[in-house]
């Protein structure tokens, strides 16, 4: 019998089950795991504010975030920077409302905060091949020291809009994807990481 | 082509909407003499040079701002990006 091609079951019809696809290796060298229990809120300046909401982000949760593509987590908050006075606020949270409102209250009028948990959703990508599958998929250079734990991208995975940045150097990324697209992501990833052995993690 | 932008570095153009001409962002003052020529001139007339041209990208799929770029139209070779909001650099 024919060896099964490593990407079936990667079927582009139907959403992809969690579990482990492509090349039966010992241990997966591309994981995905999306995470659960998160607010996120966009936080975008008002012209010039950009200076105004960092010192209020500061005084209020005590963490120091910048206005570049950089990641900054702090104690139950992560600011990643999106553009230019723009920042992806996270939370180990699920009261997305709530915690959008805090972060208004803390920036008033210096910037617009909008709750945006419902809309996007965040992955924790791993994995000893993750950087050659994420080669197949992403434009931008994941290699050190271009992009480096603390670094963020606001860019297209497979003409997917995403925000990626990495938390660790082993190397871990998290991947924040618009919920209606997290389909196309995750199954462009699992065929960028079949040949690796990729896992998908849905808890 | 790559488009270094200066919040998010060095991008495919794909990542990018172009809009054209970045004379487009001095609007003639309707109240101006000659207001209607100029309006005639804003809207409708464009230089095709041969060379560096000033011209508005949009980083949609990047930081989502507009860039003043300065493009050779023969090469390609790109001399200059700035952000378009910022006039006192972009223009
Ligand atoms: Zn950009």
């Amino acid at each position: 019998m024919a060896k099964a091609h490593f990407l079936e079951g990667i079927d582009p019809s139907t959403p992809l089950a969690a579990g482990r696809w492509g090349a039966a290796t010992a241990t997966a060298g591309v994981t995905m795991r999306r995470l659960g229990g998160l607010s996120i809120a966009s936080i975008v300046s008002a012209k010039g504010a950009a200076p105004a909401v960092i010192a209020a982000i500061e005084a209020a949760h005590g963490l120091a975030i910048v206005d570049r593509p950089e990641v900054c987590a702090g104690t139950g908050l992560c600011c990643v920077g999106t553009g230019p006075g723009k920042w992806l606020a996270v939370a180990p949270r699920d009261d997305g409302e709530a915690f959008a409102d805090g972060l208004a209250a803390a920036v008033g009028a210096a910037a617009s905060v909008n709750d945006q948990s419902d809309g996007f959703v965040i992955f924790e990508l791993a994995g000893a091949r993750i950087r050659a599958a994420l080669a197949k998929c992403l434009s931008i250079d994941l290699d050190p020291p271009a992009f480096v734990p603390g670094s963020a991208a606001a860019t297209l995975l497979a003409l997917v809009g995403v925000t990626l940045w990495q938390i660790d150097e082993a190397p871990v990324y998290h991947l924040c994807v618009g919920r209606s697209l997290t389909e196309a992501a995750t199954r462009a990833l699992a065929a960028a990481g079949a040949e690796y052995g990729f896992e998908l993690t849905l808890d | 082509m790559l488009i270094t932008c200066p919040y998010c570095g060095a991008r495919d153009a794909h990542e990018f909407t172009y809009l054209g001409d970045a004379e487009l962002i001095d609007r003639p003052d309707p109240a101006g003499p000659e207001a209607e020529a100029a309006f005639h001139a804003h809207v409708y007339l464009r230089d095709n040079p041969a060379g560096p041209h000033r011209e508005l990208w949009y980083h949609g799929s990047g930081c989502r701002q507009w860039l003043t770029v300065t493009r050779d139209t023969r090469t390609h070779a790109i001399a200059s990006v700035v952000a378009a909001a910022r006039p006192e650099v972009a223009r």
